[in-house]
């Protein structure tokens, strides 16, 4: 029996064909999700690259390779100016992601509430640092995979005092990578918090906790008296003090003007210390890069497991308070190459 | 007086035969066959005598494959069956679960996405098998008709199947073609009505497409199956078409193995197809429903893309005319197909009226669903 | 002996089928068929239609005050009210747009395309909605300007009490 291989063979490519002509439409679909929930901006999709090995380090060269998505940020506040244009790119190994974050900031401000010396006592600054948050949910979450970070802001139409942030749901949480010049950044980290529902309805920062500590964090740098801080960092010139680099403070070294930082910095021990950071400013702009496990093995993190596409959302302060912050308007998918 | 019981196989013939081939399996058989009378039934089934020019002829293997092909949607779907939970809170996070969690998940729901296309493409080409080789005409008109009703419920596998994973592409292409069927004059939104179980889209939207997905439509499928197989052998293949054909039309070969070792072969073929392409890239699942999402366009599944598209293209007045007469026009054709086409000529060059009519139905489905993607 | 062991050998030669019993016996069956099988089908047939047929069932729902609902601006307005879904409750989600010109009268309008369902989106540029599906506009007061629709964009009955805007939904 000479069976004709060749008509097997043939058959056999035209379905091949056949079939992947037909999965074609499917495989753009998930991009197709994320641009037709933005307006028509094919970058709000973020695709991590896949490298051998991820550093905090912005200048690593697997950066060249990312494509950079390009996203607007918009204030929450209507009538209010947009915030600048985020550049974002993410990389992935078999454990780790990465996301590197570039937008323009005319001034560094990297102190939260300082404490100034004014020769003859301290005053504390109301002047707030800069900073930076990412929001995944960490469960599946319609209202999220749509409308992006305005799906987990409530009470819009009230006044901002009314607005808070979380989840309708204990059972639908977020997961928050907040990064702030003046006290996450010096420790290399970004803090890792969660969302879930309001729990008192008058205080709108109720549905926001941090996750777990073991040991670590900052303390404040206070004195008894409440009226000043407690230590000075050894290099007065620093914007941070580390745990360990303080001493009492002693005003005769001080120069009319000087400023304290107002905490002693130390890195979370624990899930609140699951993100890595390092952010730079330079030249009017920051490049802040993330580094998270993938699995961080912790309850109140999202687990990353790709090819699977997440929705996420990201918000840049400028040196301002939460009302006052851009936010992504449309929501950002991250997908896998 | 004794009694001795008279055989009552039919295939008792055929079975006296093997007791003449020794050995220990011919004694085993006897014994199941005189219990049961499988052993020669089955053995009567694979020794039907067929033509010879169906042997190696890939377009006689077609329907083959498309049943081979069943198969495996039928095993990928009961093995989805086991993680897959139909509620409208739990469906996408089941769905979501199996394709990223659950081990060799991604592989069972990738084949079975993937091969409801292949059983679209294959049953298609059956069909068009069947068309140019005539073999709807008498007395092969009931295997064209069930096989017309086949081919809808493929359809409707389709159409229910794509809202089950609760997702966005899912809920989206459901809404809009239950607003479809509502444009059906008079019938319209009663008829969307109990697609929907209800005025919106909701859970029992969901179990409703569910329950048809994986009760009703399996049921009635292997109930044309075996009329549409067993008319299949009580007429026998029809007539060739082919010069080469008649020559070979001389000689029979059995039907098991020499028409049965090429369905095997492609089926093995698709199946490494099918895990390719799972492999390559798995089934997608798009984010969540969300009702209230104002951006989201809904595109349907490819093989409905274009009566999707085709609604471009038609000033709305005229849309409900084209919901409507467009398929009856089409599927009635079908189903009256044997009854208009009765003449002796089978081959479609002859029959230039017929062919165009076809020619241009599969020109026009071609088309636009290559404009709608 | 064997006779008496094999009692249905006696059946083996059939006897000319008194007609008359025959017919009735098979009117018999076909009329218990009939009605084991209407029962089940009418039985059935109800239960699987259930109250996919009745309308959807109307409620008043808030829009909040209609000082923060500033005139001449359209507003889109997503609201979610506690359904019934069979045997569930469900939040459920929708999407409306809300304009006044004076800050007395409102109009709302359902997002729903009245083509085949999709959210309709406004458009602050070109003044009016379109609608993502197939490409339809519709005015700032609901007609159709392009497109396969072929009504207005539904128009809901709206109330204010107390300074606060109520819609039907
Ligand atoms: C002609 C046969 C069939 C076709 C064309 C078909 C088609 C489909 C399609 C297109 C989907 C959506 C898959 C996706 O999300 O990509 C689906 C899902 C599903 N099908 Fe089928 N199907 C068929 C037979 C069956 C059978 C026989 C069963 C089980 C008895 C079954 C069970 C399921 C289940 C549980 C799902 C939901 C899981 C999922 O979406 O991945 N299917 N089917
Ligand atoms: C679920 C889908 C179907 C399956 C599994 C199936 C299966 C088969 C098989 C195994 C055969 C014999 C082998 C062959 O001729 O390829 C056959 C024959 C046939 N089928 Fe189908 N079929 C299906 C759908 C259809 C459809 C959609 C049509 C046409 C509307 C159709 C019309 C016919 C006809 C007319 C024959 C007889 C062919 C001849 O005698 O040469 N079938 N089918
Ligand atoms: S659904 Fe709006 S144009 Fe078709």
């Amino acid at each position: 029996m000479q069976y004709k291989i060749y008509r097997f063979v043939l058959l056999i490519s035209l379905l091949l064909w056949l079939t992947s002509c037909a999965a074609q439409p499917e495989a753009g679909s998930v991009s197709t999700v994320a641009s037709s929930s933005g307006a028509t901006a094919p970058s709000n999709t973020i695709t991590a690259v896949k490298v051998d090995t991820l550093t905090t380090d912005s200048a690593a060269a697997y950066w060249a390779n990312a494509p950079v998505s390009t996203v607007h940020t918009k204030a929450t506040e209507k009538g209010k100016a947009d915030g600048p244009d985020v550049n974002i790119q993410a990389a992935y190994d078999g454990k780790n992601i990465a996301m590197r974050l570039e937008w323009a900031d005319t001034t560094e401000s990297n102190l939260n509430k300082a404490w100034t010396w004014d020769g003859s006592k301290f005053s504390r600054s109301k002047d707030l640092g800069d900073r930076m948050g990412v929001l995944f949910p960490i469960e599946n979450n319609a209202n999220f995979s749509s409308k992006g970070c305005a799906g987990a802001c409530h009470n819009l139409d009230a006044d901002p005092e009314k607005w808070w942030m979380g989840s309708e749901s204990a059972d639908s949480r977020f997961d928050l990578w907040q990064w702030t010049a003046a006290s996450s950044n010096p420790v290399g980290q970004a803090q890792d918090e969660w969302m879930g529902a309001q729990e008192d309805p008058a205080d709108m920062e109720s549905a926001t906790h941090s996750d777990a500590l073991k040991s670590g964090g900052s303390v404040s740098n206070v004195n008894k008296a409440k009226d000043g801080p407690a230590f000075m960092g050894n290099d007065l010139s620093a914007s941070f003090i580390i745990t360990g680099e303080q001493t009492p403070i002693d005003t005769s070294k001080l120069t009319q003007g000087a400023v304290i930082p107002p905490s002693i910095l130390a890195p979370w021990v624990g899930s609140r210390g699951d993100v890595q950071a390092k952010g730079v400013w330079k030249d009017g702009k920051w490049v802040v890069v993330l580094l998270r496990a993938l699995d961080t093995g912790n309850d109140e993190d999202l687990v990353l497991t790709p090819p699977k596409a997440y929705p996420l959302g990201v918000a840049v302060f400028d040196h301002i308070d939460l009302v006052g912050h851009t936010t992504t308007a449309d929501v950002l998918t991250l997908e896998w190459k | 007086m004794s009694i001795i019981e008279q055989p009552i196989s039919p295939y008792r013939e055929v079975k006296d035969q093997t007791e003449t081939s020794s050995g220990e399996r011919a004694t085993m058989a006897t014994w199941i066959d005189e219990r049961t009378g499988l052993v020669s039934a089955n053995r009567a089934f694979l020794s039907w005598p067929v033509p010879k020019y169906v042997e190696r002829n890939l377009l006689y293997s077609l329907g083959g494959l498309t049943l081979v092909s069943l198969i495996y949607q039928f095993f990928s779907g009961i093995c989805l069956l086991f993680y897959y939970d139909p509620s409208a809170e739990a469906a996408y996070n089941s769905v979501d679960y199996i394709t990223y969690q659950a081990p060799l998940g991604w592989l069972v729901r990738s084949i079975h996405h993937y091969n409801a296309s292949a059983i679209v493409i294959l049953v298609f080409l059956h069909l068009l098998r069947t068309f140019f080789f005539s073999a709807y005409k008498a007395p092969r008109e009931v295997t064209w008709l069930s096989g017309v009703v086949l081919f809808l419920i493929t359809l409707g596998f389709g159409f229910t199947g794509y809202l089950l994973p609760w997702d966005q592409k899912g809920y989206w292409a459901t809404r809009v073609g239950t607003e479809m069927a509502g444009q059906v004059p008079l019938l319209g939104s009663a008829l969307a009505q109990l697609m929907r179980g209800g005025a919106t889209l909701g859970q029992l939207t969901l179990n409703r497409f569910f329950v048809t997905h994986v009760a009703l439509l399996p049921g009635a499928l292997v109930l044309l199956l075996a009329l549409h197989l067993y008319q299949h052998r009580y007429h026998g293949v029809a007539p060739t078409i082919s010069k080469r054909g008649q020559i070979r039309a001389r000689h029979s070969v059995p039907y098991f193995p020499n028409w049965v070792i090429m369905d095997v072969l492609l089926g093995l073929g698709l199946l490494a197809l099918l895990i390719y392409l799972s492999w390559h890239e798995r089934a997608p699942l798009a984010f969540p429903a969300n009702p209230a999402d104002t951006d989201y366009s809904p595109k349907p599944e490819w093989y409905f893309l274009f009566l999707f598209h085709l609604l471009h293209y038609v000033p709305g007045r005229l849309e409900p005319f084209l919901i409507v007469v467009v398929p009856l026009l089409v599927i009635g054709s079908m189903f009256l197909l044997p009854f208009l086409d009765t003449g002796e000529e089978r081959r479609p060059w002859r029959k230039p009226v017929t062919t165009a009519v076809a020619l241009f139905y599969v020109a026009v489905i071609i088309i636009f669903t290559f404009l709608g993607s | 002996m064997d006779e008496q062991k094999f009692p249905l050998n006696n059946v083996s030669e059939p006897k000319p089928p008194e007609m008359g019993r025959r017919r009735f016996l098979e009117t018999g069956v076909w009329a218990t068929t009939s009605v084991v099988g209407l029962t089940l089908f009418g039985t059935g047939g109800r239960f699987i239609v259930g109250d996919a047929l009745k309308d959807k069932d109307e409620q008043w729902i808030n829009l909040g005050e209609i000082a923060s609902l500033s005139a001449g601006q359209m507003h889109q307005t997503a609201y979610s009210l506690r359904h019934k879904d069979a045997w569930r409750t469900v939040e459920e989600k929708g999407l409306l747009y809300v304009f006044s010109d004076d800050g007395t009268t409102y109009t709302v309008f359902s997002a729903v395309c009245t083509h085949l369902g999709c959210n309709v989106h406004w458009e602050e540029a070109r003044d009016g909605f379109s609608c993502p599906c197939h490409d339809a506009s519709f005015s700032r007061t609901g007609e159709v300007l392009g497109g396969p629709p072929r009504q207005a964009l539904t128009q809901l009955e709206a109330k204010i009490e107390d300074g606060v805007l109520l819609v039907l939904v």
